[in-house]
């Protein structure tokens, strides 16, 4: 028996993606009529719209849809909104990403490098996943990940870094921004879970708690962790999925959260992702390592 | 602990000569693999105690290999509230064996290992028995404690623990695993891997999920208070759970063919048949009193009679006629048309007279019949069971394999569903509904009118639900713009009346409210509110009856009768103390199943009622839950049905979601 030395399953769910893409890319060399048999309705709607003149809307991704960012540049599936090329830099399996200012939200106006996936959600239920490695040095920090219109309508799961006075603080939320009533100021709705009071650590201002939490913090820029939004239907909710080390707190080992849902009722947006500093950061800097974003159909 | 410390380093040893019988083991799976199975398991599990890690067995990923997967149930150990492998809270292990049974090494297809050891130099033995699966490996399919008499199937059943489908066919084997699954698992029992805890929730409400949601452990005779069905047919199978069961037709065992093709059968039955079921020989060995009622026959939620069967581990003997006995407590309504399915792969093994029995248990009630499926039987074998389905007067159905089998169970399904109920002896009135809106789409019925409709927040959902989204500002029920009002543009019903709505929610902002009203404006309602709160001790279902009454643009003036249902010996009796566990299943039900809420008037009186099905919870069975309200006078009632989905203000910028699965006006004019 052969006896590999590590595995992960999430290296083994790259490995399933990867056959996936190389089985998809074959067949997309077989047969062209095969392919128009194979497309779904949605798709075919879509070509038939752009045929008749209208401007050609974006794909939908065929699903698993995974990016490891190889290269030395992002692939053509992407657009940078507001790029600045002096805040990120794609580095062979990885984006690195720097946010300085303190206007880094997906409300904001100005916020640098909304790394925008060129494509509209799925129709089917689906998980968009996001790996991250993430230095919460300015301490109000943040990684966002979801569906994104414009400043004024987006949904996003989000992972911060923002300190209180007990010290830096881990937070899980989902945001839902959108007009509700036309004529009206945009709602933004939402949940957010503090980890460092109940969920993970019971209370970060008590004993021996802090040092559990910096050592939580140190791994998500150590080994990272994996933000998730899923829809269900018209719900969509958040989870992290990291490995804690062993504290005085908790025993080492997995750990998965979710947030609690807020609801779109029908597909909208681009997938995106990008990293978030908040304007208490003042002249802090914030620095992440994107390492693979996939979007895969809900099991 | 270094005696613990010895075992756990064994484990890559054992691993890599248990990869290396597997070609051999796939085929024709020998005692010794078994062995090898059971070692490798308990070395595991002492690895991770030595190691501090999460418990072995409460992590599904990781015992799926090693157990069926009936057993594999995230987090059980800490649900089971100790340590079954040890059995005990605490480990000191020493001069540890593992060896087949000295006698019967297998029995009736199932491999016997026994576990002997020193705990804190106190002897244990520990039974494991396997079983062979999908790719001809074992997989433990229980454990017996010889010192305390537990089994680790009746820990689990007793603790409420649901379990996942045991299907042997789909069974993930430690010998059948690919490469990757196989360093997966390597990799489990490997100290400072990932593996381990049971993932957390932020709002605490996963076990909660988890809590089972039939009846499974109900002792012979008992019944649930609720669940009966007036006007309908009763079915109750009897399952031969004895442990040749476990003989294999086609390369299938048999109880493997029987549960599914059983699963078949309950769904095509039609909705006149209230089914119970009733299983003998699957709890312990060698013991003609092992008959227990799994579901009393009765009228049970889509999904909950599955579990049931799949519950059942064929262990004992071939008690017959003391099941036909004891069938004859398992009916809710003697004076309904019953039958009795039989299902048997041999013949009585404890002395009883089985076909006495039968023409006993037809003699009583209506209509009564005593059916047979004998499976796999020789032909005296076959005559003998005959005369149970002649005296019984039912039908013998034979199956000397599978596609027999479930061709049998087809058949019953056709008779049982042709068979014409019996008329009640005093029917119950049956409401009549006035309107039924069921939300099946395309759209809604057109009566409805959405005031301030906000198609941002409501949609149907396509599967047979409105979906309703409060957000924003101005999200009660008594809110001028309110969005999303649903109002019926109909004048209600002449004399009494129910207004009806099937809703269900999540409890996520703790300031959700479902209301269902006589509406004649915004500050003149009258209605029934389930509402939700969240405080010191966690969430909270509320109801009440509530009267607004007032001029638009002021705040109206408020009669109301508000109870707290996990409060005061309602749904709990003091939800702070020790009943959150429960309080987080009932929620839970509330998500996935939904409450009825009524609005009803009797005269000049309305009262509100609120109905849903309470979960089996520990030593709580399942039942139905029905709370009234006080009355209000409405001395001239007027308005339009209506209901409307909300939250207050503290949900904050929250939201909240509701699925409206029906709404109904219905006669009250027959009671």
């Amino acid at each position: 028996m052969h006896l590999k030395s590590t595995k992960t399953p999430r290296r083994l769910q790259r490995h399933v993606r990867a056959t996936a893409h190389a089985a998809l890319l074959s067949l997309s060399f077989c047969s062209a009529a095969l392919a128009q048999e194979t497309l779904s309705d949605a798709e075919k709607a879509r070509l038939a719209a752009s045929d008749e003149g209208a401007d050609m809307p974006l794909a939908i991704p065929t699903l698993p849809f995974g990016d490891t960012f190889e290269g030395s540049s992002l692939s053509a599936d992407w657009t940078v909104l507001n790029e600045n090329r002096d805040k990120y830099l794609p580095d062979n399996g990885a984006v690195f990403a720097l946010q300085t200012g303190g206007k880094a939200h997906p409300g904001g106006a100005g916020a640098e490098n909304i790394f925008a996936l060129n494509r509209t959600p799925p129709n089917e239920d689906f998980d968009i996943s996001l790996d991250v490695k993430f230095d919460p040095k300015s301490g109000y920090d943040d990684i966002w990940l979801g569906l994104w219109n414009d400043r004024d309508d987006y949904l996003a799961a989000n992972v911060s870094v923002h300190t209180n006075g007990c010290g830096p603080q881990l937070r899980l939320s989902v945001e839902n921004k959108r007009i509700l009533d036309d004529s009206a100021k945009p709602v933004t709705t939402g949940f957010s879970s503090n980890l460092f009071d109940g969920p993970l650590v019971k209370h970060i201002c008590g004993k021996g708690a802090r040092a559990a939490g910096d050592l939580v913090l140190a791994a998500l820029n150590q080994t990272g962790f994996t933000l998730t939004l899923s829809r269900r239907g018209m719900q969509y909710s958040a989870r992290i999925d990291f490995t804690v080390p062993q504290t005085d707190a908790f025993e080492a080992g997995p750990r998965s959260f979710s947030s609690r849902a807020v609801s779109r009722l029908a597909p909208f947006g681009q997938p995106f992702f990008m990293l978030g500093q908040a304007g208490k950061a003042k002249n802090g800097e914030t620095t992440a390592l994107f390492e693979e974003f996939s979007i895969t159909a809900a099991q | 602990m270094n005696s613990v410390r010895t075992i756990g380093s064994l484990v890559l040893g054992l691993w890599m000569s248990a990869g290396v019988i597997a070609p051999a083991q796939a085929q024709s799976p020998d005692i010794g693999s078994a062995t090898d199975l059971v070692r490798l398991f308990f070395a595991s599990h002492t690895q991770r105690f030595q190691a501090g890690s999460s418990p072995l067995l409460n992590d599904t990923d990781a015992t799926r290999p090693f157990l069926v997967d009936c057993l594999a149930v995230d987090g059980l150990q800490g649900r089971l509230g100790f340590d079954p492998v040890y059995g005990a809270q605490d480990a000191d292990v020493t001069e540890l064996e593992v060896f087949p049974d000295p006698d019967a090494p297998i029995l009736r297809g199932a491999a016997q290992i026994h576990v002997s050891f020193r705990n804190f130099g106190a002897p244990r033995l520990f039974i494991y028995t396997l079983i062979p699966v999908s790719d001809g490996a074992w997989q433990i399919n229980d454990i017996y404690s010889d010192d305390d008499g537990w089994t680790l199937s009746g820990l689990m059943r007793d603790a409420g623990i649901a379990s996942a489908a045991c299907d042997p066919k789909s069974e993930i084997t430690l010998f059948g695993m690919s490469n990757d699954q196989e360093q997966e698992a390597a990799d489990a029992v490997t100290p400072g891997m990932e593996e381990g805890d049971l993932p957390g929730h932020m709002d605490g409400a996963e076990e909660a999920q988890e809590v089972a949601e039939n009846d499974i452990g109900m002792e012979q005779g008992d019944l649930p208070g609720d669940g009966v069905v007036a006007g309908k047919r009763d079915l109750l199978f009897i399952l031969d759970a004895s442990g040749s069961m476990w003989g294999q037709i086609d390369g299938v065992a048999k109880i493997s063919t029987a549960k599914q093709a059983l699963r078949g059968l309950v769904g095509d039955l039609d909705d006149n048949t209230s089914v119970g079921l009733m299983a003998y020989g699957h709890r312990r060995e060698g013991d003609c009193s092992d008959i227990e009622v799994l579901l009393s026959v009765a009228d049970h939620a889509p999904g909950q009679v599955g579990p049931a069967i799949d519950s059942v581990t064929p262990r004992g003997k071939t008690p017959i006629a003391g099941a036909l006995e004891a069938a004859a407590g398992s009916f809710g309504n003697p004076d309904r048309p019953a039958d009795v399915l039989l299902i048997s792969d041999g013949l009585e093994t404890c002395g009883g007279d089985p076909c006495a029995a039968a023409e006993a248990l037809a003699a009583q009630g209506i209509g009564t019949r005593v059916h047979v499926v004998g499976f796999d039987l020789k032909e005296e074998e076959k005559r003998a069971l005959q005369c149970i389905a002649d005296r019984g007067n039912g039908t013998y159905y034979t199956a000397d394999n599978s596609e027999e089998f479930g061709d049998a169970l087809k058949q019953i399904a056709n008779t049982v569903n042709k068979e014409p109920a019996a008329p009640e002896p005093q029917p119950a009135p049956e409401k009549s509904a006035i309107f039924e809106e069921t939300f099946d789409g395309p759209g809604i019925d057109p009566s409805w009118e959405i005031v301030n409709e906000n198609t941002r927040l409501e949609a149907l959902d396509g599967q047979g639900a409105l979906f309703v989204a409060a957000a924003g500002k101005e999200t009660f029920y008594e809110g001028e713009t309110a969005r999303n009002r649903f109002v019926l543009d109909s004048p209600l019903p002449e004399g009494d009346f129910d207004l009806v709505l099937k809703v269900r929610f999540p409890v996520q902002t703790g300031s959700e409210h479902a209301w269902l009203s006589v509406f004649e404006s915004p500050t003149e309602q009258i209605g029934a509110l389930a509402w939700a709160t969240w405080k010191g001790c966690g969430p909270a279902i509320n109801f009440s009856l509530v009267k607004v009454s007032g001029p638009a643009g002021e705040k109206p003036e408020k009669t109301a009768f508000e109870h707290n249902l996990f409060n005061k010996g309602n749904m709990l009796s003091n939800l702070c103390t020790d009943e959150r566990g429960y309080g987080d299943a009932i929620l839970q039900v509330l998500e996935e199943e939904g409450a009825t809420i009524r609005l009803k008037r009797r005269g000049r009186a309305l009262t509100a009622v609120f109905e849903m099905t309470l979960p089996a919870y520990e030593d709580k069975e399942a039942r139905l839950y029905s709370f009234e309200t006080e009355a209000i006078t409405a001395l001239r009632l007027s308005g339009r049905p209506s209901f409307f989905m909300g939250q207050w203000s503290g949900a904050r910028n929250g939201e909240s979601h509701f699925f409206v699965d029906h709404f109904a006006i219905e006669s009250g004019d027959n009671e």
